[in-house]
């Protein structure tokens, strides 16, 4: 049987106040999960843009890692240089939107998602 | 503040509770409708050999159905396989694979010939159920209606509020409800409303910009 995936508790952060970034800054992130009974459940950890609104959504992902959970838990660190862009716009139709991601895998196919979400700016505009 | 109304905080998608990403096809949980429920429906197609048809318009709610009756297949030890015709897909392979339960979207875009020849492979199948925005005419006879789906505004209750239960929003029930009358109960164009009124009311949307138009633009956005 497959745990409820509510009871899954999962956290994804960045470390930067604001959470303003320009291309080529290095993203650092942490991640924790908790709740997960299963021992070999794994975790998907990644960094992407992606499209929100009323329309067709794309994204495109700047950084990717799979880690297995250990006895139920599983935390860490990452770390991914962020591209040149797009950068992070906040329109009325369309947002695009830049996340750090913690995709949490449950047996029987359902998944929990937590984002930490930041904004991805042109160089001399990342002070908060 | 919760960060759907924080100016400052990065968009995201829970900027919006009626983005696409929350209110497209399939991706809210099938609602209980006017005695419609997923374990009855899975009752009546088991008995009729996992064949059938789901009816109703756009937006009511057919493809959280058929996934739920997916997930009632494949609790069963089914194998199951989910077919979502659109735009863009109507013309690539149609799968052909004779083991698993099809559950099809979108039937109607299929062009003529694509459209029988997945309909004349029925009789192989484990199973067919087929979500239609209106009950079939004769080359669909052989699938029962299991399901017809019609809106209403209990329906839009418990859908809005599924929708605002993590997400904030100035966007109210009443706001949904006068949505629903002047679309004659079409969820999808309600949506729509409904996220250009949560935008609307989004405080200081103008300092919440974290770059310009003009050079989101030169950004490739």
């Amino acid at each position: 049987m497959s745990e409820p995936v509510a009871t899954i508790d999962a956290e994804v952060w960045v470390e930067r106040p604001g959470k303003r970034y320009q291309p080529g800054d290095t993203l650092q992130g942490h991640f924790r999960v908790e709740g997960l009974a299963a021992a070999t459940v794994p975790v998907e950890v990644s960094v992407l843009w992606y499209t929100a609104g009323q329309g067709e959504e794309d994204f495109g992902v700047a950084f990717f890692d799979r880690r297995a959970a250990s006895v139920g838990h599983a935390s860490g660190d990452f770390s991914a240089v962020l591209p040149e862009g797009p950068f992070s716009y906040d329109g009325q139709i369309v947002k695009v939107c830049w996340a750090a991601r913690l995709r949490c895998m449950v047996p029987g196919g359902k998944h929990r998602v937590v984002e930490a979400p930041f904004w991805l700016v042109p160089r001399g505009e990342a002070t908060s | 503040m919760i960060a759907a109304l924080d100016p400052q905080a990065p968009p995201s998608r829970r900027s919006n509770p009626f983005a696409t990403c929350w209110t497209r096809p399939g991706a809210m949980a099938f609602v209980r409708s006017a005695g419609v429920d997923a374990p009855t429906v899975a009752e009546r197609l088991a008995t009729n050999g996992w064949r059938g048809q789901v009816v109703g318009p756009h937006g009511v709610g057919k493809s959280a159905l058929l996934a739920a009756l997916a997930r009632i297949a494949t609790e069963r030890g089914l194998a199951t396989r989910r077919l979502v015709i659109d735009a863009r897909s109507r013309r690539r392979v149609l799968p052909l694979q004779m083991n698993a339960v099809l559950f099809v979207e979108g039937l109607e875009r299929l062009p003529g010939w694509r459209r029988w020849l997945l309909l004349a492979t029925a009789a192989r199948r484990p199973g067919l159920v087929v979500a239609l925005h209106r009950p079939s005419s004769a080359p669909l006879a052989d699938l029962p209606l299991v399901a017809q789906l019609a809106p209403s505004e209990s329906m839009l209750e418990s859908l809005y509020r599924s929708l605002v239960a993590d997400r904030e929003t100035r966007v109210t029930l009443d706001d949904a409800r006068e949505a629903f009358r002047r679309h004659g109960g079409d969820y999808r164009r309600v949506w729509f409303d409904l996220y250009d009124l949560h935008e609307a009311r989004r405080p200081n949307r103008a300092r919440a910009l974290g770059v310009s138009a003009t050079s989101a633009r030169g950004g490739g956005v």
